[in-house]
């Protein structure tokens, strides 16, 4: 079994992400108003998969620092807790790449050079989430640079899904990187691949 | 004491280096822990004014309290949220929960002022920034409204 946390995205998270697939389905007709609807649609969905991506690191790095601490002497065990998650590690800003390297990177790991290790995608998969955050922030702040998305910005379908697959990559790829990690910080792995 | 059975606004009393601690939860994070054991986030302070979260599972904590909240109650208050103003500090309540919000932060020796008519008969409590920090300001707020649905 994989970690906790990548259950959690294959399941609730997924699900939540396919109900915003649905109600896309759900809007229909040919006219002018549909475009607009799914153009809403399509930018909420974006919102929500940065988001549900924020929660997945924020279980995994959660997870990992459960596992991490086990090994520590019981009395030191809260103490040694509240150093890691001091900061509120993903749970400030956005799920940039950047802040993701910097916060795994607390449990002593090159973080983004081990990703790129385990799966000769994940290299152009950060590259989407880098362009993912982009739009997100756009939406968020009601703010598109007619510089970076020109004069009408349309952000379709197929585009928000080509994001989303590449965060599937990058969550096993994730799972897979700490679960090693660990394995050789602990001596045992935390949990299956 | 059962894996998953710490409801959210529980005030728990748990260690951290051996000094104890009170605190309450504000999320059950999940079976996301070791071997698929629940996470609780609680929010606690260290020494006055100093607000700390951390993470506990069931097992470090060593006693739980519970009150159940008056969901009217609860609701009641959701509306007076904390604003992160230039000037100061902010939030908006009406007449009857003024007061007791009021009596609460003096007895938490929180400076403010008070605008009594400030929108459509709301009173706008304005807390000086330089004093209570934003966290401390939250948490002391959110503190309020869980003593308060708490009845």
């Amino acid at each position: 079994m994989p970690s906790n946390s990548l259950l959690r995205w294959s399941g609730e998270r997924t699900a939540a992400l396919n109900e915003i697939e649905a109600a896309h389905a759900e809007v229909g007709g040919t006219e002018r108003g549909r475009r607009y609807a799914t153009q809403q649609i399509n930018r909420v969905y974006a919102v929500l998969l940065s988001s549900e991506f924020q929660g997945f690191g924020r279980d995994l790095y959660s997870e990992c620092v459960d596992h991490v601490i086990a090994s520590a002497p019981a009395h030191l065990q809260a103490l040694v807790r509240t150093q890691f998650l001091w900061g509120q590690p993903f749970s400030r800003g956005n799920p940039q790449a950047g802040a993701i390297g910097s916060d795994f990177g607390r449990l002593g790991l090159p973080f983004w050079e081990d990703v790129y290790a385990v799966h000769a995608h994940n290299r152009r998969r950060r590259e989407l989430l880098d362009e993912l955050m982009v739009w997100r922030n756009a939406i968020a702040h009601n703010d598109f640079d007619p510089a970076v998305f020109g004069p009408d910005p349309i952000l379709h379908l197929p585009q928000v899904r080509r994001w989303r697959s590449a965060l599937n990559g990058l969550c096993s790829g994730f799972d897979r990187v700490l679960r090693s990690h660990l394995t050789g910080i602990l001596g045992a792995a935390p949990w299956l691949s | 004491m059962n894996k998953h059975d710490v409801p959210i606004g529980a005030t728990v009393s748990f260690r951290i280096a051996g000094r104890p601690f009170a605190g309450w939860v504000l999320q059950d994070r999940g079976p996301i822990g070791m071997g698929g054991r629940h996470l609780y986030l609680v929010r606690y302070e260290v020494g006055r004014g100093n607000w700390n979260s951390t993470e506990l599972p069931v097992d470090e904590i060593e006693s739980i309290e519970y009150k159940p909240m008056s969901i009217r109650k609860k609701r009641e208050v959701e509306y007076i949220i904390p604003v992160k103003a230039v000037e100061a500090h902010s939030l908006f309540a009406r007449p009857e929960h003024a007061q007791p919000l009021a009596d609460f932060l003096r007895s938490h020796d929180v400076p403010f002022t008070e605008d009594l008519d400030a929108i459509q008969g709301e009173i706008n409590f304005l807390i000086d920034k330089n004093i209570t920090p934003w966290e401390e300001f939250v948490a002391l707020l959110n503190e309020w409204k869980r003593q308060y649905a708490e009845g």
